[in-house]
């Protein structure tokens, strides 16, 4: 795929503040290899025009479209619609991207197409994949402010990614996501609640939503083998405490991940997800086999070694472990 | 005093936390050697440790556990050899809201790792200074190319210091392959 490849936006009949927010959440949306060029509708080459409803029938604009070839999005106001896309409208408030999202995808992969013969044609899901991993390294950018992190079921927290702080939205119950996990920077008017939830660590936050979601697997690629971890997650509940510590001992010093998984005895797919998890909050790297230096000791005899194995049970077995 | 064959350490600054961790698992009443703080430059706490804390932990086999809190000032630390000889581990602990703690940390950390790396990090105190970032432990551990377990605690909540245990036990089970 060509690494300028551009796109022609415009946006008609908004207000200047809703405008402002729709060019931000496009932008959230489109992979960092393509260029948006923000156009006026006069613009001979116009890909994608958002043009509010109200303006849709106008006979200058019927008269633009009958002789181009532009993908339309009409912006309407129905809060009852929740942010859903129905016959190419977009009904606002956005309380979520995942439509915004999907349409895009589809819209810009159909055009992008005509470019490049190249570009993958698995549309959706391959643009998900880049855009999740995106999010995620935004929401951890220090060059962000405050921003909200949301997706299709609502508002989830404010993150500060600068000072890496974040405070979880007290309606967020569920303490899970999905791929449609996105941001938006937050005003001044977003923040009053923040005052009365508990200050969180964004790292250690983000680790666990990622942990305790499905559909992220796909941050641990098919490809890889070893991982090393820098940051050890901080277990929350004493559920998967064992599992979470002594994966993180293992990949601490370096570990393939088929190695971990056997000695372990944990299903190869539930070390991949702890890799993705580790990936997507920042805490490790993927690493070279020769770089993984994890080889669990057997010097010790096998009395030694049933006797340590007693002792620490026993120890396990006292403190409740 | 008697040495404890298989002992947990708990090292740290004055005011972090080490008395009260060691009170949230000992099943005996913990021994401490508590007297006047003389050093008010450095802490304003009351009383602190000056020689060492200790209790207990029997396992079904009548095996006993021991957990030493090591004396929080620098002018105590010929002790840490004898107390850290053997340990299982140690737990460093550093108090967020002290004046410097990163230099403590790094203090601390140089103390400990030549009795062993089975080391895990517990921040605690972490309310009393919420404008300072947790962030900077882990950027001060990754500059110095460490990754060893960091964790922000409360000392007072008996779960949160048997993660610190369990850190270390996992660490040795995944480093003897005892995970069968």
């Amino acid at each position: 795929m060509g690494v300028h490849q551009a796109v022609n936006i415009a946006i008609f009949g908004l207000s200047l503040r809703t405008l402002n927010e729709l060019k931000q959440q496009v932008q959230t949306a489109v992979p960092q290899h393509v260029q948006i060029n923000w156009s006026n509708i006069a613009e001979p080459q116009l890909d994608i025009l958002m043009i509010n409803q109200v303006f849709f029938d106008s006979p200058n604009i019927k008269s633009l479209l009958q002789n181009n070839k532009i993908n339309v999005l009409k912006i309407a106001n129905d809060a009852d619609k929740n942010s859903a896309i129905e016959d190419d409208t977009l009904f606002l408030p956005l309380n979520h991207l995942h439509s915004l999202h999907h349409w895009l995808s589809l819209h810009l992969d159909e055009r992008l197409n005509q470019v490049s013969e190249n570009i993958e044609t698995d549309d959706t899901p391959t643009f998900h994949r880049k855009q999740i991993k995106e999010v995620l390294q935004e929401i951890q950018n220090p060059k962000n402010g405050k921003i909200q992190l949301f997706d299709n079921q609502g508002l989830l927290a404010i993150a500060d990614p600068r000072n890496q702080w974040l405070w979880q939205h007290p309606e967020f119950h569920s303490f899970q996501t999905d791929p449609s996990l996105n941001y938006t920077y937050a005003t001044q008017n977003d923040l009053h609640w923040i005052v009365d939830a508990a200050q969180q660590d964004l790292k250690q936050w983000l680790w666990h939503l990622l942990w305790t979601s499905m559909d992220f697997e796909e941050l641990c690629p098919a490809s890889a083998s070893s991982f090393y971890l820098q940051v050890w997650p901080q277990p929350k509940n004493k559920l998967d405490r064992q599992d979470i510590l002594r994966m993180s001992a293992c990949f601490a010093q370096g570990a393939q991940i088929s190695l971990v998984a056997q000695q372990l005895n944990l299903p190869e797919q539930k070390v991949r997800h702890f890799v993705a998890a580790c990936l997507g909050a920042q805490c490790g790297a993927l690493i070279k086999d020769q770089q993984a230096k994890y080889r669990p000791q057997t010097q010790q005899s096998e009395t030694e070694q049933h006797f340590m194995k007693k002792l620490f049970g026993r120890l396990r077995h006292r403190l409740g472990f | 005093m008697i040495l404890h064959q298989y002992k947990i350490v708990f090292g740290g600054t004055m005011g972090s936390g080490k008395s009260t961790a060691i009170k949230a698992l000992s099943e005996i009443e913990v021994l401490s050697t508590e007297a006047l703080n003389t050093d008010t430059e450095s802490h304003d706490k009351l009383l602190t440790t000056v020689g060492i804390d200790y209790g207990e932990l029997t396992l079904d086999d009548g095996v006993k556990v021991g957990l030493y809190g090591t004396p929080g000032q620098d002018r105590f630390d010929f002790i840490w050899a004898v107390i850290c000889k053997g340990a299982i581990g140690t737990i460093v602990m550093i108090d967020h809201a002290a004046e410097n703690p990163l230099l403590n940390l790094e203090q601390y950390l140089q103390a400990f790792q030549p009795f062993g790396h089975n080391i895990v990090i517990a921040i605690t105190h972490i309310d009393r200074m919420p404008e300072r970032t947790l962030s900077m432990y882990r950027d001060w551990l990754a500059a110095k190319e460490l990754n060893y377990p960091l964790f922000f605690i409360d000392a007072r909540q008996q779960d949160d210091v048997l993660l610190l245990v369990e850190t270390l036990i996992a660490t040795i089970e995944v480093h003897y392959g005892l995970t069968h």
